[in-house]
């Protein structure tokens, strides 16, 4: 790997982050520094620990998958990527980057074989991602194409998901212009396309892609009251204070205790208002699954409320006593609770996660 | 962009579309779990990225609807099944209700021709496409099995009585399947209009030409006739050809007087046959008993009607209305209206029936192999008695071979007894032949076909205004026989130029039907009856 000092002039690509638990032991933290807008590997930045920073150019095609030709092949012709004008060649480093973003969908930190390699990419929802990438790389038979299969149902999906034909058309409009690239960056232009990789379906890509242009459209219009729940509690008597610190300690310290999965489902039943079959459908279970488990974490949670209650000092009387006020009585932000229960941006909790499933 | 897509605080659209697709891996689908528990937009932007409910629940419901009922493909498969078994059923009831015996033409086979044919009469046919002039072969006919019966049938009623003619025609023991029997009588139809036609030439033509025609021809053909003796039964009366030629030798100076066909009434023959109120029945003997035996019977007949049983028929004897058959279960029904109803009849006897035949009381001993009846009108069949007015009668008849099979284009010759006067047609290919516009008296009937040996009949008596039947039946050209058969009145005498021909032996008494019918069962007894329905063993 041939190491080199960093360009000063280059554009400063989007870092993606990769193997950091490996780094990270090394005292350093690999980026791979993929260029979105061509979707072709740029270079390897190595972020010492010692400050230093060195790039190195490495092509994930050649480094990270020599895929057979006969497994490229078969793959090729699965996502009929020729109908979309992508060649043998511009197909071959669209797996790549694929495979190396997701690892091959293992955990961090293992290396796939050929197996794992190939299994992983028949998983794929090849065409979709063919076309996804085709139209990235501004191939005019795959834009027609898009248009000819996605025009429609995007707009359906805009209409669905603002529940208002002209914001639907406007949101659909928008994201459209989005992914054929009219917005630039560093001069070039970008594809959201680029990032999909084919796990999911390309129309649930297009639907989550509005829904998140919808919703931080929404927030950049509502910002004002969606400040609100931040805004820090009234104070409180303080005869009060006491107590409800120590109800506050109690139940983030059971908040914190609860799986992912107990949390979201608190969080989405409770604060979203979400309704059973939302969730039964996000989860993937039945919707009388989703009424059972609610319970039963109900329960749980009042169990394991009263035992942090006692283990703060209460004594088993005095802590029923403090579970059995009223409600309207307290002023805790349960909102603010559950939510801070596990703070830090999205990189931090992967490599947190990274970290422990590879210290297993 | 927004800080909600920004790459690091929160998953990116990709992620969140594979997590709601559950197509994450475990570990990346808790992480994304966790964000999403304290993310209020990932939340929201993941429950609004849902697909459609129609379109999530749609699958669940469409094979659920057909659920009840979901075998069309079992529903094709079953109609095929049950199409393929009614046309079967519909092929095995056809195959059993017709009979198995195709239509039997008999071919003409080849025979060597002795002689070339003879006499000069070429030129002289000129006159009548019908006028053939029979060419003999130089063998000798062996004669047998004709019938001759005068119907007293309107000429005007001829085509529609023609079906029950075609029946009744055959009135001895002559095996044709029903198709031959129907076509024949279209092509009887069809004949019977040519014949008219032909009628019509003939009367510009000269009669002498017809006279002198057949009279070389029949002379030359009885010159040569010999009799093997061994051939024949001994117990027949057989009366060579020989007999014919002063006749014929006779004829030539008279055909002069021969009345002209358009003028009927005023010649002795007609006088003679119109008065003659006693039914003259003049039977004669005739060789191929042998054969006929024991062919007819093997023969299937089918009368017009169907049998109640409907199975085939395996043996047919049929005389005018009276008709009696037994089908292949060996059951016997007799029909009295010419086979369009049908009785079974209890059998007297032990065995199966096996054949049914008609016998003459006068022969009763052979089974029936004979031949030729004349009846004048007013005779059996009173009913019938001929309309005013048509003073020519018609000769029609069939020419069959041995077994009963009809033989299609033999050449047919009348010649009138005593005129000498010709007249030759050509059998259909049912072997039925029409001669019609003959004036009334008696004829020598000739029949002869390529592979077969000539026959002739004479004296068929042909009254006016009916029609005679004369059948005739050709025996294979394999021996150099030929037996000449002469018939006469019995009770008086028709005509004085007929007395060549010799009367026959016996003179049955008027009104009495001369024949009976004769089942021969498997165990060979011989059973017989008048009427079909009651049986005497012999």
């Amino acid at each position: 790997m041939a190491a080199r000092k960093r360009q000063p002039g280059r554009p400063a690509p989007r870092l993606r982050l990769i193997r950091s638990s490996v780094a990270r032991r090394r005292g350093c933290s690999i980026l791979s520094v993929v260029d979105t807008a061509s979707s072709k590997p740029a270079d390897i930045v190595l972020s010492m620990a010692s400050g230093q920073t060195l790039t190195a150019d490495v092509n994930p095609a050649r480094q990270f998958l020599a895929l057979p030709p006969k497994l490229l092949q078969e793959l090729w012709r699965t996502a009929e990527a020729e109908s979309c004008g992508l060649a043998l060649e511009d197909f071959g480093p669209i797996l790549a980057s694929v495979g190396e973003k997701l690892n091959c969908g293992l955990a961090l930190g293992t290396h796939p074989n050929d197996n794992q390699r190939a299994a992983f990419l028949r998983t794929l929802h090849l065409p979709d991602l063919a076309l996804a990438h085709a139209c990235a790389l501004g191939r005019e038979v795959a834009w027609e194409r898009f248009l000819r299969l996605y025009r429609a149902s995007l707009t359906r999906a805009a209409v669905a998901i603002t529940g208002s034909a002209t914001l639907g058309q406007e949101l659909a409009d928008s994201v459209y212009a989005e992914l054929f690239g009219l917005r630039t960056r560093d001069g070039q232009r970008a594809s959201p396309l680029a990032s999909y990789t084919g796990r999911g379906s390309l129309m649930g890509w297009l639907r989550a892609t509005l829904a998140q242009r919808s919703v931080d459209h929404h927030r950049r219009t509502h910002r004002e009251t969606a400040l609100e729940d931040f805004d820090a509690p009234a104070p409180a008597p303080a005869e009060a204070c006491e107590a409800t610190d120590r109800l506050t300690e109690a139940l983030r310290r059971t908040f914190r205790s609860l799986s992912a999965e107990d949390r979201y489902l608190l969080s989405a039943y409770f604060l979203d208002r979400q309704t059973l079959l939302q969730i039964a459908r996000i989860l993937g279970v039945h919707e009388a699954t989703i009424s059972r488990r609610l319970k039963r974490l109900l329960a749980d949670l009042r169990k394991r409320l009263l035992g942090n209650l006692q283990s703060g000092g209460l004594s088993k009387r005095a802590a029923e006593e403090a579970l059995g006020a009223d409600p309207r009585d307290i002023e805790i932000n349960l909102r603010a609770l559950l939510q801070s229960s596990q703070t830090g941006p999205f990189s931090d909790q992967a490599a947190g996660a990274a970290a422990a499933s590879e210290s297993l | 962009m927004s800080e909600v897509l920004q790459s690091g605080l929160h998953p990116d659209a990709d992620e969140l579309c594979a997590f709601v697709e559950h197509a994450l891996p475990a570990g990346e689908r808790e992480r994304t779990l966790a964000h999403l528990s304290v993310c209020p937009e990932c939340r929201a932007v993941v429950a609004l990225s849902l697909p459609p409910v129609d379109e999530a629940a749609r699958p669940s419901r469409e094979p659920a609807r057909g659920r009840w009922f979901s075998g069309w493909n079992l529903v094709w498969s079953t109609a095929v099944a049950l199409s393929a078994t009614i046309l079967f059923t519909v092929y095995v009831y056809r195959a059993a209700t017709i009979s198995g015996a195709p239509a039997q033409v008999a071919s003409s086979r080849p025979a060597p021709r002795a002689a070339a044919p003879a006499g000069p009469s070429g030129s002289r046919e000129s006159s009548s496409a019908n006028l053939q002039p029979i060419s003999p072969s130089g063998q000798n006919s062996q004669e047998r099995a004709t019938a001759a019966t005068p119907r007293s049938a309107a000429s005007a009623q001829r085509q529609q009585s023609m079906e029950a003619n075609a029946f009744m025609g055959q009135n001895l023991a002559v095996s044709a399947p029903p198709s031959a029997m129907e076509r024949e009588a279209l092509n009887s139809d069809n004949m019977l209009k040519t014949n008219d036609k032909a009628t019509e030439a003939k009367k510009t033509a000269s009669t002498a030409a017809f006279g002198v025609a057949g009279m070389e021809v029949l002379s030359e053909t009885q010159a040569q006739t010999s009799l093997p003796p061994g051939s024949l039964p001994s117990d027949r009366k057989i009366v060579l050809g020989a007999a014919n030629a002063p006749m014929a030798k006779a004829a030539a100076p008279l055909r002069a007087a021969l009345p002209p066909p358009a003028a009927p009434g005023t010649g002795n023959e007609t006088v003679a046959l119109a008065g003659a109120a006693a039914p003259v029945i003049v039977s004669q003997e005739a060789a191929a008993a042998p054969a006929m035996a024991e062919e007819p019977a093997l023969q299937p007949q089918r009368p017009e009607g169907r049998l109640p049983s409907r199975l085939p028929v395996v043996s047919m004897a049929a005389h005018e209305r009276l008709a009696l058959a037994i089908d292949t279960h060996n059951a016997v029904f007799v029909s009295n209206d010419a086979g369009k109803h049908w009785k079974a009849i209890r059998a007297p006897w032990t065995g199966r029936a096996v054949t049914a035949a008609l016998i003459s009381t006068a022969n009763a001993r052979a089974p029936a192999s004979w031949t030729m009846q004349t009846r004048t009108a007013g005779g059996l069949f009173s009913g019938e008695t001929p309309p005013a007015g048509n003073a020519n009668g018609s000769l029609s008849g069939m020419v069959t071979d041995a077994t009963g099979a009809v033989i299609p284009g033999a050449s047919v010759v009348v010649v009138h007894s005593t005129s000498r006067a010709a007249r030759a047609v050509k059998t259909d290919s049912g072997g039925r032949f029409v001669v019609s516009g003959l004036a009334p008296g008696a004829y020598d009937v000739r029949a002869a076909a390529p592979g077969f040996r000539p026959a002739q009949l004479a004296g068929v008596t042909v009254a006016a205004a009916a029609e005679s039947v004369a059948n005739l039946s050709l025996s294979i050209a394999a021996s150099t026989q030929t037996v000449t058969v002469t018939t006469a009145p019995p009770a008086e005498p028709m005509d004085s130029l007929s007395a060549t021909a010799k009367p026959s032996a016996q003179a049955l008494p008027g009104g009495e039907i001369p024949v009976l019918f004769e089942i021969t069962t498997d165990s060979g007894e011989h059973w017989t009856s008048g009427d079909g329905l009651k049986w005497t063993r012999k």
